[in-house]
Formats: structure tokens, sequence, C-alpha cells
């Protein structure tokens, strides 16, 4: 199997088999363009992120080998869950969501909907407030505003499931 | 950087759309209670939350499994009360003690308050879709309520009934996916001339239409049930034995009936994992079955899901067929309706596995109710703008 070399953003040098690569639209769109003897710079890509990439790959192909299923032929399947509690373990909310954007960047379109599932999950219960920070979002209402949608809707802002 | 080596930029280059797609993709997997709550993040995301292609997205999900949608039941009572059923599925089997452990799972819900019509508490739910409850207030004003994000519209009165041979029958609420609308029925029969006559609703165009000199057909049960966009119906034929009695949404006519397991009566109808189901109780026998339909239109895929007695449960009566109503159906069991003993509506759950009966909660004395199972969702009563029209 051919190996596709990629750099990270830190300079570190990945080997990837090229069916990996594959998965990932923005690399194949540029194998198909040139040789596949470059080097792919990824200025976009942490090291820690290719890791996590790698990883989930490497665990969906056990679960593959074990079960003698194709995960990766379905076009929806959440794969996560069966190594989930692994997989993110040491991933806070902020470098899932980077990493996120990274694997969107890289278009691997598989592991994309697995991670907004879990983003889903982890930020279901959050405040408000958390929400902004995580998604680097700008508080864009007036005091007015925003008491006006929670007094309408304050039924949505209580509950013991909110995380503080 | 040496000659060989390739910079890759993103693919796609739509920056500003490209960002909310993967927005979108994560709040679509929210539940309503989130999503709500997170209008407030900023204006960008009260705005996504509110589009028409997410709210469809976000039902998409849910109907697929894609996320974990969940049902409830609402027992149409004032206030109406509300039965998170998956909760009641996972009560382990010992909570089936004393029924206190399920009262956790029933809870009241507060009904919308509308100015514009008079609410005397007389409730009849005429059917749920995409999460949208249609609700008959006080015979003539009809509403589309969504109690998960707890918005409802008070649609326009349907036409006056002048002849007054007609009495009101039958309804039913549901979406017609060709034209993405949803519609409203409201079905009299007039029994000498032994014609039917019914009101359609379209909420895209906001008015009612009258379709008048249909066939007679003895319908059991009023309330419609939504199924592949059409509403179904129990009905009695002339000449003996039950049928199902459907109607096209998108057509708006009648078709063929759909034909039931074997040559018998049949009592009750609902939905089950998205398909029809009919309640038998075989005479001179206790027992009541359930037979599911799994291939929709096909006599031959009927199939005999469920059988149960309330014989341990009601020793006292010799035939009390008639007094239950199979209201849903679980994983391990069924929700009745027991209407026995003075007019008081008691909820039953069977454990089928143990063959328990607890009733777990009275929802209501001397009061006939109507009960609607309906799906959390963002979908808005107001999908549809129109401008009122003066129905008189």
């Amino acid at each position: 199997m051919k190996k596709i070399s990629v750099r990270t953003s830190d300079g570190q040098e990945f080997e990837l088999e090229e069916n990996l690569a594959m998965e990932s639209a923005t690399i194949k769109t540029s194998l198909d363009a040139f040789s596949r003897d470059d080097i792919i710079l990824l200025p976009n890509v942490n090291s820690w992120e290719m890791v996590k990439i790698i990883e989930f790959f490497t665990k969906v192909q056990e679960l593959e080998t074990k079960f003698g299923v194709k995960f990766m032929e379905k076009k929806e399947g959440r794969f996560l869950e069966a190594f989930q509690a692994e997989f993110d373990k040491d991933l806070s909310d902020d470098n899932l969501y980077c990493l996120l954007w990274t694997v969107d960047y890289l278009g691997i379109e598989v592991l994309l909907e697995n991670l907004c599932h879990l983003m889903a999950e982890r930020t279901k219960n959050k405040t408000v407030e958390s929400c902004r920070n995580l998604f680097g979002v700008q508080h864009d209402y007036t005091p007015e505003e925003e008491a006006e949608i929670r007094e309408d809707y304050s039924w949505a802002f209580e509950g013991p499931e909110i995380e503080e | 950087m040496g000659d060989g080596d390739v910079v890759l930029r993103r693919v796609r280059t739509d920056f500003g759309d490209y960002e909310e797609d993967v927005i979108a993709e994560i709040l679509a997997r929210l539940p309503v209670k989130s999503l709500m709550r997170f209008r407030c993040v900023c204006k960008s995301w009260r705005a996504l939350i509110s589009e028409s292609y997410f709210v469809k997205k976000h039902l998409s999900y849910g109907e697929r499994g894609i996320t974990e949608s969940a049902h409830r039941l609402i027992f149409m009572l004032d206030p109406p009360l509300v039965l998170d059923y998956e909760a009641l599925k996972s009560m382990k089997d010992d909570d089936y003690g004393d029924g206190a452990g399920a009262q956790f799972a029933v809870t009241q819900l507060d009904f919308p308050v509308t100015k514009s019509i008079a609410d005397s508490g007389y409730r009849v739910g005429v059917g749920s879709c995409n999460g949208l409850v249609c609700v008959q207030v006080d015979f003539e004003a009809i509403m589309l309520w969504n109690p998960c994000t707890r918005d409802s519209k008070v649609l326009p009165k349907p036409p006056r009934v002048i002849n007054s041979k007609f009495s009101y029958d039958f309804n039913g609420f549901g979406y017609d996916s060709a034209s993405d609308d949803y519609k409203v029925i409201r079905g009299f029969t007039d029994y000498l001339a032994m014609k039917i006559m019914i009101h359609i609703f379209s909420l895209k165009t906001g008015s009612w239409r009258t379709v008048e000199d249909i066939d007679y057909v003895t319908l059991i049960m009023r309330q419609g049930l939504f199924l592949n966009g059409a509403l179904h119906w129990l009905c009695n034929l002339p000449e003996g034995g039950s049928r199902i009695l459907s109607f096209d949404l998108e057509a708006e006519k009648f078709q063929k009936t759909i034909p039931l397991p074997y040559d018998d009566w049949f009592f009750d109808h609902l939905i089950h994992k998205n398909c029809l189901c009919v309640l038998a109780c075989p005479t001179r026998t206790n027992t009541f079955n359930i037979w599911m339909m799994k291939e929709y239109g096909v006599k031959e895929s009927w199939t005999e899901v469920l059988q149960f007695s309330l014989e341990t449960y009601a020793e006292h009566f010799d035939d009390y067929r008639e007094y239950f109503r199979p209201v849903c159906i679980l994983e391990n069991g069924v929700v009745l309706i027991d209407e026995m003993g003075d007019g008081q509506h008691l909820m039953v759950l069977s454990n089928l596995k143990e063959k328990k009966f607890k009733h777990v909660v009275e929802v209501a004395k001397n009061w006939e109710f109507t009960t609607v199972i309906y799906r959390e969702t963002l979908v808005s009563p107001d999908v549809h703008t129109y401008k009122t029209n003066n129905v008189s």
C-alpha cells in the first residue's frame, strides 16, 4: 500500500496509508493534481490533530476486522460510540472544537459527522454563556433583547440537566 | 518548503455559508429545549434555528433516528397531561409495584392561552404530525400547537354547517409532502341520506374547502391516524366486517379501503413503528390481540404482534373488551385506558413479560378524552404565514 507523506503546521511529518489519506477530500483533490511522491503541507492541521485522526481510522479498521462490517462504506454511521470513552477522554471542549474544524478543512466526511455528534452531546446542556465561549461567538444582543428571549422561553433555561 | 511540497488550501471556497454548514450540523442534533435556549447565543444562531431548511433538517434527523426524538403521549384533559413514554419504557420491572414509580413520567402541560377564542377546557385531540398537535377547542375552534416549543396558532373558523342533518363524525390532521402543506379534515355524516361531507383546511392557503356527496361508511374511530401521506380510520362496511378507510392528503380523496387480517370486527387502531395496528378481541375469550400491518396495504403482511389477557386484572367482569382502549405500544408492554367502573379512566400499563397489569395513574373522572402521540420538533404552527380571510 502506497504511503502518502504529510507535514503538519508544527513541522511534524506523518506517513499515511493511501486509502486513509483518500478519505480526506482535500488531500484526494491534490493527489489527483500532483505526484504522490510530494510531501503535502497541511498548514491548518496541528500534529496532535493528525494523531487523533489516525487514531480514529485505526480504531475503525479494528472494528471492521472484528465485526466483518465495512463501516466506512456506509453513508451514515456513528462508529465513534464504540470507542468514544477512549477517544474523547483527553479531549477538552476547546480541543474538540479545533479538531472539528480541522476535519472539516480536510473534508473527512465520516469523521466529521461523528465529531458533530460528539460536539452536540457536549453542547446540549451548556448555558448560553459557555456556548458562546466555546464557539467563539460574538454576543450581539442588547441586554433588553436578551432579557426578552429569556423571559419568553424561561422554561428552556431551567432544569437540573443544565450545566453551570 | 521544497519544490516537491504541496500546500493545501480548503477545497470549499465559499467561506461564509460553509461555516454555517458545520454549525447547522451540530445544532441539528440538539434537543429542542437546548435550541430554544441557544437562540440567545447570538442573532445569527437565532436566525438559523428558525430557518425552514434547518427545521426540516432537525426534523429529518429525528425521523431517521440520527437523533433521539422523544415521543410523548398527551391526554387531552384540562390541563393536558403528558406521558413521557420513553421514561416509562426505561422503568425497571420492580417499579411496577404500586404504580408510584411511574408518577414521575406523567406531568401537566400548560395549554396555550388564547384571547381570540373561548376555551371552557373541552378539548379534542384531532391528530399530530411532525411535532405539531391539532386540537379542537370547544367544538368550533381549531388550534395548531407545538407542545415542545410552546408555539400555537388558532386557525380560521371552519365553515358553518347549515344542513342540520349532518352530524360531526370524524377528523384528522396530517402533512402533504407534495405541496409541503399541513391539512386538517373534519367529517360529517348525514345518516338519512347516507352521505358524508368533509371540510379540508390547508395551512398554506389558510382556507377551508368543502367536499360533499361522499358515499357513506360507518366510521368506528373519530380520530384519523396519519401515515404515508394519508389519514386512516377504522370503519365497518354495510355488508359486514371492518376495513381501514384512507384519505390521501395530496389528492384530497378517499382511497380504496385497506383490508384487515381476516373477516371479522376490529376495534381501535394505532400506529407503532410506522405501521398501522388494530385491536382484535376474539369472542368467547378475554384476550386482546394486536395486529400490525408490516407492509402498508398488503393484507398478507398483517402479523399478530401482541397478545394479552386482562383476566387477572378485571376478574369480576365477564366481557370487558369494550372497556379497554390501547393507546400506545411499548417495547415490553402496552398502555391502555381502562374505562370501567363509574366513569373513572385509569391508565393501565401491562408488562407482557411478567403478565403484570398496574394502573399507573388515574387520568380523569367522568370524562371522555382523546389521546395524541407527538414527537419533539421545532416545527412552528406558523410554518406557513397567510393572510387571514374573513370566513364566516
